[in-house]
Formats: C-alpha cells, sequence, structure tokens
C-alpha cells in the first residue's frame, strides 16, 4: 500500500505536467489541473504520515535501474520527510490563491510550477545518491524559467549570475557524489556515505564539494546576493514561493547528508561554517532593517530562518530534528502566506497607482490576516513555532552561549523589522484619500486563509494533528 | 480550584467575544460583569477554604521536551491572583457603572481574556508557559489600545522587552536542561553567565514597567482613552514584569549587579517621576508618571520584603487602583478634556461632580496611607517613606491644580447631606494619626498630615467650615501653599524644559534617531557595494571573533 502510494505521490505532479501541457491557452484549465495535483498530493501525504506515524519507521521502496551497473534507486519516507512536503504542498497552494486572473491563465508559469513541484518531490523522497543528484539539478530549469518570466526585464545580469551559482553547485554535487561512487563503486544510500570510513583526503573533498553545493542554494555570503536582487522583483507569489524554496532544498541537502558523529575532519570545520552562518544571519538582518520594501523584509526572514534550521542541524544532535522540522512546516505556510497577502495588497495598490505605505488602511480583512501571520513571524506565540523556536534555541545556548546570543538577536531583530513594516502600512497619517475605491481581499480567498490559521491553530495543540 | 475559576473565565471571555451590534453588546457585557463575579465569589469561597491542589497536563509533546500547562491552587497563589481578579471586575463593573466610555463586549472580553493569562503566568511550573502568557498579555494589550499608530511604540518596545527575557529564560533552560521552573535553584549552582541574566531580565522588566530611562514606549501611550490606559497601567506589561520579578529573582539575586541596578533604576524612577508629575501640563501624562511612581514604590517594597508577596500589596495595589479610577472622575467631570488648564477652566462648571471625585480621593489617600503604614511597620525603610509621602504630595498637587479656584470647594456648593459624609470622611482622615501614637513612629503620620496640608490647601474651605478666629486671620498657609506646591511645580517645569525638553527630547532623542535613520541609510547604500560589503562584513567578523573570545572566557 504504502509503496503505492510512495510512487503515486512522485508520479502525480509529473503527470499533471503533462495533462497541463496539454490543455488549451488562456483558460482556467492548467490552473485547475495545478490545483487538483497538489490537492490529490496533500491528501495522498496525509495518508503516508497516518501509515508511517503507526510504524514510526521509514519506509524505503528500492528497484534496479539498470542490471549492468550498480544502480540500484531508493525512494523512501518518514514523518519528517512528510512533514516537509505537506508544507511544500500547502505553501505553493496557498500562493495559487493570490494569484490574479490573468496569472491565473498563463499556462507556461504553472507548468514550470508543476514540474519544479516533481522536482522537489523526488527530492525529498530520494535516498540514494543519483535520484538525489537528478532531483537536485533538475530544480534548476523550472526556477530560472519562472524567474525570467516573473521577474524583472532588468534584472537579467542577475538572472545569469543565478544561474551560474546554482550550475556550479550542481556540478559541486556532481564531483562529490562522483568520488563516492568511484570509491564504493556504486550507488550508495545517502544515509551510509557518512557512516563509511574513508580516506582523509577523499572525505574532505566529498564533503567540501557536497557542502558548497548546499551552501549555494541557502543564500550564505557570499552567495547572498543573486537571490535577494531577484526575489525582490517577483511580483507572482507562486514564482516567488519557488524561489524562496531553493534554500529549502539546500536545508534538506544538509539534513540529508550531515553525519551523526562529526568525524574530527568535519568537527574542525563546524566553527568555521557557524562563523559564516551568524555573519550572514547578522547581515541579512541589518539588510531587512534597513531597507524600505516589505518583500525585501521577508525575504531577510526566510533567509535568516532558513540559516537557523541550517545551523540547528549543524550545531544539534538528531534529538531535536522534529523540533526543527515542526518548526520548519509552521515556518514555509507563514512565509507563504505573508507573501501571498503582500502581494496580493501591493497589486491592488499599483492598481489604484497609490503608494505601498497606509494601503492597508483601506483593506480591513487583508489586515486582519497579514497581522496574524506577522505576529507568529515576529515570534509570538500564536502557533507551534515558538515553542519549537524556544527548545531549539535554548539547546543552541548549551553549545554555546554566543552562538545562541546572536542567533536570538538576528532573529529579534528581523522580528521586529517586520513588525515595524506592518506598522508602518497602516500609519494613518499617510492615508489613502479615498479608501471605497480599494477592493479588499474576496470572502473566497479570505475564507481559504482562515483555513489556513485553523491549521496553525490546531498545530499549537498537536503538531500532527491531522494523522489519525 | 484556580483551574476551574480560569476554564469559567475563559468561557465567559469567548462568550463575549461573538459579535453583537449596540444593544445586545451592551447586554453581553452586563452578563460577563455578572457571570465573573459569580466566578470571584466562587474563587473567594476557594480561598477561604484553603484548598490545595494541581491541574496538570501535557499540551505539546516532543524529543526536546514536553510542554505542559500547570495551574497550582494553593494559599500564595490565591493571594497574588486576588487583588488583579478585584482590578478586573472594578475596571468592568466602572465601565457599566459609571458610564465611563462607549465600552463594547469585545473591551470586556479582552480584560477576562487578560486575567486567564494573568492566572496562567502566576500558576505557572512551566517556562513556555510562563513566556507564552507574557507574550499574549502584550498581544492582547494590542487589543486594548486599539490605535495601532499610538501603539506602535509601546508594543515594539515591549516586544524587545520579551525577547530578552525569551533569551534569558533560554539560557536558564540550557544550562538547567528541563522546563520546569522549580529546577530554577540548580541555575544558581551552575552560574553559567549569571550577570548577563540578571541585567538582561532586569533590563526587559524595567521596559515593561515603564521606568526610566526606558519609558518612552509607556509615554507614548498618553493619547489613548483614559480608562484604557489605566488598564493598561495596572494589568498588562507592568504587572507581567512584576510577576517575573517574583519568578526570577532567584536567580537574578546571584549576580552582585542585581541590586545596584534595581535600587538605581527605581530610585531614579521616584525622583524623575515626581518631578514630571508637578510639572506636566497634561493630565493623562500625570496619570502615568504617577503610576510609575506606584510601581517602582511597589518594587522596592517588594524587595524588603524579600520578593515575597504579602496582603499588605494586595490592599496598596487595589486601594492604588481605586485612587487612579476616582482620579480618572476630574477627566470626566470636566468634559474629557486633557490639557490641565482646560481642566481648571471647566471644572468650575462641575463642582459636585469635582467635590464628589474630591471625596473619594480623599478617602483612597487615607487607605492608602494605612496600607503604607503597615508595610512600613515590616519593613522600616525610612526612605522608602520619603518615597511614600512624594507618591502622595504629586497626587495632592494633582488635585489642587484641578481646584485651584477656592469657589470649587466653597461649602455653599455641597449638599447639606453631603458636607456631613465630607465631615465624617476628615474626621475618619484625623484618625488615621491618631489610632497608632507611639512617639516613636513620628514619621509614620508623615503622609496623612502631608496630604491634610496639600489637599486642604484650598483653605477658604477650611476657613468657611471650620468658623475659627485664628484660622480666619491666618496668611500662612497660602504663603506654604507658594513654597510648597507652586515652587515645586515651576521648579518641576524648570527642569522639564532644560531636562526633558532640551537634553533627552532635542538632544539625545532627536540625535539618536537622526543616528538611526541615517545609519540604515548609510547601511542600505553600502549594502549594494561590494567594497563596502566587504568592510561590514569584516567589522561583524571582528565582533563576532570578539564575542567568541570574550565567550570562551567564562
Amino acid at each position: 500500500m504504502i509503496e503505492y502510494l510512495l510512487f503515486s505521490l512522485l508520479v502525480v505532479p509529473l503527470l499533471g505536467c503533462f495533462f497541463a501541457l496539454m490543455a488549451k491557452k488562456n483558460e482556467y484549465n492548467t490552473f485547475n489541473i495545478c490545483i487538483f495535483t497538489l490537492l490529490s498530493n496533500i491528501v495522498m501525504i496525509l495518508f503516508l504520515l497516518s501509515a508511517i506515524n503507526m510504524e514510526q519507521s521509514v519506509f524505503l521502496y528500492s528497484f534496479h535501474w539498470l542490471r549492468n551497473i550498480k544502480t540500484e534507486i531508493t525512494f523512501g519516507i518518514d514523518v519528517n520527510a512528510a512533514l516537509l512536503l505537506l508544507s511544500i504542498y500547502l505553501a505553493i497552494l496557498i500562493s495559487l490563491i493570490g494569484l490574479t486572473h490573468n496569472q491565473r491563465k498563463n499556462k507556461f508559469e504553472i507548468i514550470n510550477a508543476l514540474y519544479f513541484l516533481w522536482n522537489i518531490t523526488g527530492l525529498i523522497l530520494a535516498r540514494d545518491m543519483i535520484s538525489f543528484y537528478v532531483f537536485f539539478a533538475g530544480q534548476l530549469l523550472p526556477v530560472y524559467m519562472l524567474l525570467e518570466i516573473s521577474g524583472n526585464i532588468r534584472k537579467t545580469p542577475m538572472l545569469y549570475l543565478f544561474f551560474i551559482f546554482n550550475f556550479a553547485s550542481i556540478l559541486c554535487l556532481m564531483i562529490s557524489l562522483a568520488f563516492t561512487y568511484k570509491f564504493y563503486n556504486g550507488n550508495m544510500l545517502l544515509a551510509q556515505i557518512s557512516l563509511a570510513d574513508m580516506p582523509k583526503r577523499v572525505a574532505i573533498c566529498i564533503w567540501l564539494s557536497a557542502c558548497l553545493a548546499f551552501i549555494a542554494r541557502i543564500p550564505i555570503w557570499p552567495f547572498h546576493y543573486w537571490i535577494s536582487s531577484i526575489s525582490a522583483t517577483i511580483k507572482n507569489p507562486t514564482a516567488y514561493t519557488i524561489s524562496n524554496m531553493l534554500p529549502l532544498t539546500g536545508l534538506w541537502g544538509f539534513l540529508s547528508f550531515w553525519p551523526l558523529r562529526h568525524p574530527e575532519y568535519v568537527a574542525k570545520t563546524i566553527p568555521l561554517a557557524v562563523i559564516f552562518i551568524l555573519l550572514t544571519m547578522c547581515f541579512i538582518a541589518l539588510i531587512g532593517l534597513a531597507h524600505k520594501d516589505f518583500i525585501r523584509k521577508l525575504f531577510s526572514y526566510s533567509t535568516i530562518y532558513s540559516l537557523f534550521f541550517v545551523l540547528s542541524i549543524i550545531v544539534l544532535n538528531e534529538k531535536y530534528k522534529t523540533n526543527m522540522i515542526y518548526s520548519l512546516f509552521i515556518f514555509m505556510i507563514v512565509n507563504s502566506s505573508m507573501t501571498t497577502l503582500n502581494l496580493m495588497a501591493s497589486e491592488e495598490g499599483k492598481e489604484m497607482r497609490y503608494n505601498h505605505r497606509s494601503i492597508l488602511i483601506g483593506m480591513p480583512k487583508l489586515t486582519r490576516l497579514l497581522v496574524f501571520f506577522v505576529f507568529i513571524a515576529a515570534g509570538l506565540p500564536i502557533s507551534s513555532m515558538f515553542w519549537n523556536n524556544f527548545v531549539l534555541i535554548s539547546a543552541i545556548f548549551r553549545r554555546s552561549f554566543v552562538v545562541g546570543a546572536w542567533c536570538v538577536s538576528a532573529i529579534s531583530v528581523i522580528g521586529l523589522a517586520l513588525l515595524y513594516e506592518l506598522y508602518l502600512m497602516l500609519d494613518e497619517q499617510e492615508a489613502l484619500p479615498d479608501k471605497s475605491e480599494i477592493a479588499d481581499i474576496s470572502e473566497r480567498k479570505q475564507i481559504a486563509f482562515i483555513m489556513v490559521i485553523f491549521i496553525l491553530f490546531l498545530s499549537f495543540f498537536d503538531p500532527l494533528w491531522f494523522v489519525f | 480550584m484556580i483551574a476551574y475559576v480560569a476554564v469559567l473565565l475563559f468561557l465567559i471571555g469567548t462568550f463575549c467575544c461573538f459579535k453583537a451590534g449596540v444593544k445586545f453588546g451592551g447586554i453581553f457585557s452586563w452578563l460577563a460583569l455578572i457571570s465573573a463575579f459569580f466566578v470571584f465569589i466562587l474563587f473567594f469561597s476557594g480561598m477561604q477554604a484553603n484548598t490545595e491542589d494541581v491541574f496538570s497536563f501535557v499540551w505539546n509533546s516532543s524529543p526536546g521536551g514536553d510542554m505542559k500547562i500547570d495551574i497550582i491552587s494553593n494559599r500564595y497563589n490565591y493571594e497574588l491572583v486576588y487583588p488583579f481578579f478585584v482590578i478586573t471586575l472594578l475596571s468592568l463593573a466602572g465601565s457599566k457603572f459609571l458610564r465611563l466610555e462607549k465600552i463594547g463586549n469585545i473591551h470586556s472580553a479582552v480584560l477576562i481574556f487578560n486575567l486567564v493569562a494573568i492566572i496562567l503566568m502566576l500558576t505557572s511550573n512551566n517556562f513556555i508557559q510562563l513566556l507564552m502568557t507574557l507574550f499574549i498579555i502584550d498581544i492582547l494589550a494590542f487589543f486594548i489600545i486599539k490605535n495601532a499608530f499610538v501603539s506602535r511604540q509601546y508594543i515594539l518596545m515591549n516586544i524587545v522587552a520579551d525577547m530578552m527575557l525569551f533569551m534569558v529564560i533560554a539560557v536558564i533552560n540550557s544550562r538547567i536542561k528541563s522546563l520546569d521552573i522549580r529546577q530554577i535553584l540548580h541555575y544558581n549552582h551552575i552560574g553559567f553567565h549569571t550577570d548577563f541574566v540578571a541585567i538582561c531580565g532586569l533590563t526587559a522588566i524595567f521596559i515593561k514597567f515603564g521606568f526610566f530611562v526606558f519609558h518612552i514606549g509607556l509615554c507614548a501611550l498618553k493619547d489613548i482613552k483614559l480608562h484604557n490606559l489605566i488598564n493598561i497601567l495596572f494589568l498588562f506589561a507592568p504587572l507581567s514584569a512584576m510577576l517575573v520579578l517574583l519568578k526570577f529573582h532567584v536567580v537574578w539575586q546571584n549576580s552582585p549587579y542585581f541590586m545596584p541596578y534595581l535600587n538605581l533604576v527605581c530610585i531614579t524612577t521616584m525622583c524623575w517621576s515626581f518631578w514630571r508629575c508637578l510639572s506636566v501640563d497634561t493630565y493623562k501624562a500625570k496619570i502615568i508618571y504617577l503610576q510609575t511612581m506606584f510601581w517602582a514604590l511597589l518594587v522596592e517594597l517588594i524587595r524588603f520584603s524579600g520578593f515575597v508577596w504579602n496582603a499588605y500589596f494586595t490592599s496598596l495595589i487595589i486601594v492604588s487602583y481605586i485612587l487612579t479610577m476616582s482620579l480618572y472622575l476630574f477627566y470626566y467631570y470636566s468634559g474629557r478634556r486633557n490639557n490641565m488648564l482646560q481642566i481648571l477652566n471647566t471644572s468650575r462648571y462641575c463642582k459636585k461632580g469635582i467635590i464628589s471625585s474630591c471625596f473619594l480621593v480623599l478617602i483612597s489617600v487615607v487607605l492608602l496611607s494605612d496600607v503604607l503604614y503597615k508595610i512600613y511597620n515590616n519593613s522600616n525603610r525610612y526612605y522608602i517613606w520619603i518615597f511614600a509621602v512624594f507618591y502622595i504630595i504629586s497626587l495632592s498637587a494633582i488635585i489642587s491644580q484641578v481646584c485651584k479656584y477656592h469657589d470649587i470647594l466653597r461649602p455653599s456648593n455641597f449638599p447639606i447631606k453631603f458636607k456631613w459624609v465630607v465631615f465624617i470622611g476628615f474626621l475618619y482622615i484625623l484618625s488615621v494619626p491618631l489610632r497608632q501614637v507611639e512617639l516613636t513612629a513620628v514619621p509614620v503620620y508623615a503622609p496623612s498630615f502631608v496630604f491634610l496640608f496639600c489637599c486642604l490647601l484650598p483653605f477658604g474651605f477650611c476657613k468657611k467650615l471650620y468658623q475659627v478666629e485664628w484660622l480666619q486671620n491666618l496668611n500662612g498657609f497660602n504663603t506654604l501653599y507658594t513654597t510648597l506646591i507652586y515652587s515645586a511645580q515651576l521648579l518641576g517645569r524648570f527642569f522639564l524644559l532644560l531636562i526633558d525638553r532640551v537634553f533627552i527630547e532635542k538632544i539625545v532623542i532627536r540625535n539618536s534617531i537622526v543616528m538611526t535613520q541615517s545609519s540604515l541609510r548609510t547601511f542600505r547604500r553600502l549594502s549594494g557595494n561590494a567594497k563596502s560589503v566587504l568592510f561590514i562584513l569584516t567589522l561583524l567578523l571582528v565582533l563576532l571573533w570578539l564575542s567568541f573570545k570574550q565567550g570562551s572566557g567564562k
């Protein structure tokens, strides 16, 4: 049963992609296919979660791809992977709610989104080197296409930079995996790489290449510039959410590769990695504080949290993985909801030719929703993210006081920056001349967001409340 | 029992949240008041019976630690909850009986939810429960203030304080490896960054109290409605700060900086608030400074009692609330004017209202003196007594400023029955020092005397009431009044101009805003330039290295 579900989970987005390709242009068919694909996979993930949770183990499914060469492809799922997948699907579903009528009719964008969805599902389910690499590399194309369509045309050089960085990351991962393949004469499970004994130089080469590959995806300094410049120009909520999921692939890479027990050669590099992460967190927090756009602050917020999760993976042990995944689940949903609501407000403001500041004065329903999500993002205890973060931060303090203090400072600064910007968006002194002209969020969309709030609220009591 | 009370209150609050029109909203808030009163009777009966029980359940669990909800009913917790329950009831009743402002059912719901949060905070044995309630109280304050622009500074400052407490609790939790607050004493044996924990924690609670130099957030609230302001001053951030102090003093006391820092800030706040209360020219700002003075006084009193709550503090806080509500009446009868000059001009047209407010204030101050006297007997610290006198002088100065025109307090303005009531009231005031005549405790009578001295300073009233010849011929009181109150006000205004307007507002705040804005602007420009980014990152790297070096040394 689980095998079929796993297989369907992987195949349905690809099938959706093919169906979408055959759909008519300038109609809502593609959008409907996308929604159907997402919903069907969400239902399957819920079934899988229930099945896995009962057994409390990792389910693996392997098959031979090529008979002559040792290429046993393995897919697998555990509670963490299922939760992460669920959060990704929910985040994309939320972003689809925010699309305008014209954006919903854009067939090419939605096909790319579905193709990305297939790749990221594969990446999270992949348990061996080759399939992991294939899906890791496969994400570049749809994201590049999406950015080219939805991003600002003047930012073309940035787009090339984005492509080069990501291509380099793919090459780095290829080097790492090629070395592993050569030394072990075949495809390996990801979990076995960290357990295997390696010659020191080979090990350093493998770990360094893999880390560089994942770091390039997470915007750690000096790789941070391209993603912020591109993200700030995107006006399409789905494209923005997908581009912000690239750091998540790096995060998942760390989660899959990072050894449980640090060998000596890896342990030596940890302080260096921690310093780089903290440096980037503080720098991006300051950028978030300094910039005036809400969207840039949102980008800073998502980057800082991604780095915080990477820090948790590097510094903490296996015991805190569940807390991290619970927190990540809420973070994905909140980030997507804030982005979508903000882009919806900006779109309305742009249509009415009004300044973005104080636009929320004319949109009381949207304001209430945005306030709720910003409160969660700022670290207020409205969802389970609050206490999971508390457990993680306490554990980081246990490892190092200085790391914990810098980490909390960066998180607090970006939380305050978001809150401050929200207040500015509610500033009555810059109120619009006629508020009645602005259209507030529609009832359907409001109900959808209330359902999201409901999910978050119930997760406060039990993060896995939807598992039966 | 406290657990049942909390659940019942939560249900009442939820019931009040339903959207109702103007008419039904009023009925809902009446029902909320009545049902809250019945719950209070239940609570009171439990308090009398002195029942002890523990209500605990695991809310959320993970390998990192379980999150529990604990509600512990014992004598100490009953005594702690009691004053805030009474104040909430008084606030709910005040809004209905006195018809102060148009208050809907949502307002009642927020107050009741706040009480539930206070109960959960007081009875918590879990760090996360404590932190959650701390944050929830701030969120509820956001709903009470309503005005987003006005609440900006207050909420942001409180969030900063909450994040500081978050960090402090995370550090403590990291060492004791448990979410249980009862394990907190182990932290003293481990002693990990105790000075940081104490200073950071104390700074956070000072921000929440609105003590001097952290008073900007609280003072920003001077533009909200006065009854909301009073609720904020008594039931929200300052109260949560006091509860945090009561819970964490055990850890903070371990640092040598704790006592000097606490003393310094409390004494500075009392002096600063005293001057500001005399000199500031808006009524709401006066109330804010009066209240910060009160909290500083209370913190000092609690410190002398060894950070243990007792019945005197309960009385003190309730009396203080009644007093502040009585002061609200001045504002109400003068047509909700904020400027002192306007209040003064309009008060003459509502003499009876002002007189009755004066009477309420008098009674409250007498009660206050009584409680302070009892606390004084326990603590036996003279300088606290001086600050208590400061507090009462500030109060009497406010009354004197409102009732400056003598004709307001002319006996002909009194109804005959009211004259008798006032007369009996004054007899009661006079009896306070006479009840416990001990020559050694002379300073104890000071507040009553000072109060009499200051409040009866509109001597036209005394002269008309007591037809004594020597009193009729005496003009020295006016001189004393001018010397003590008027010159104090003048001096206060001078300091206000010099320190607050010129130094703090124009130099410190203005320059810090300009510096922050310009540094942010510069940073924004620099972050686009590769060389500048390298420079900033090098700076950050040096800072990180220094902090790592400092951290590894401990």
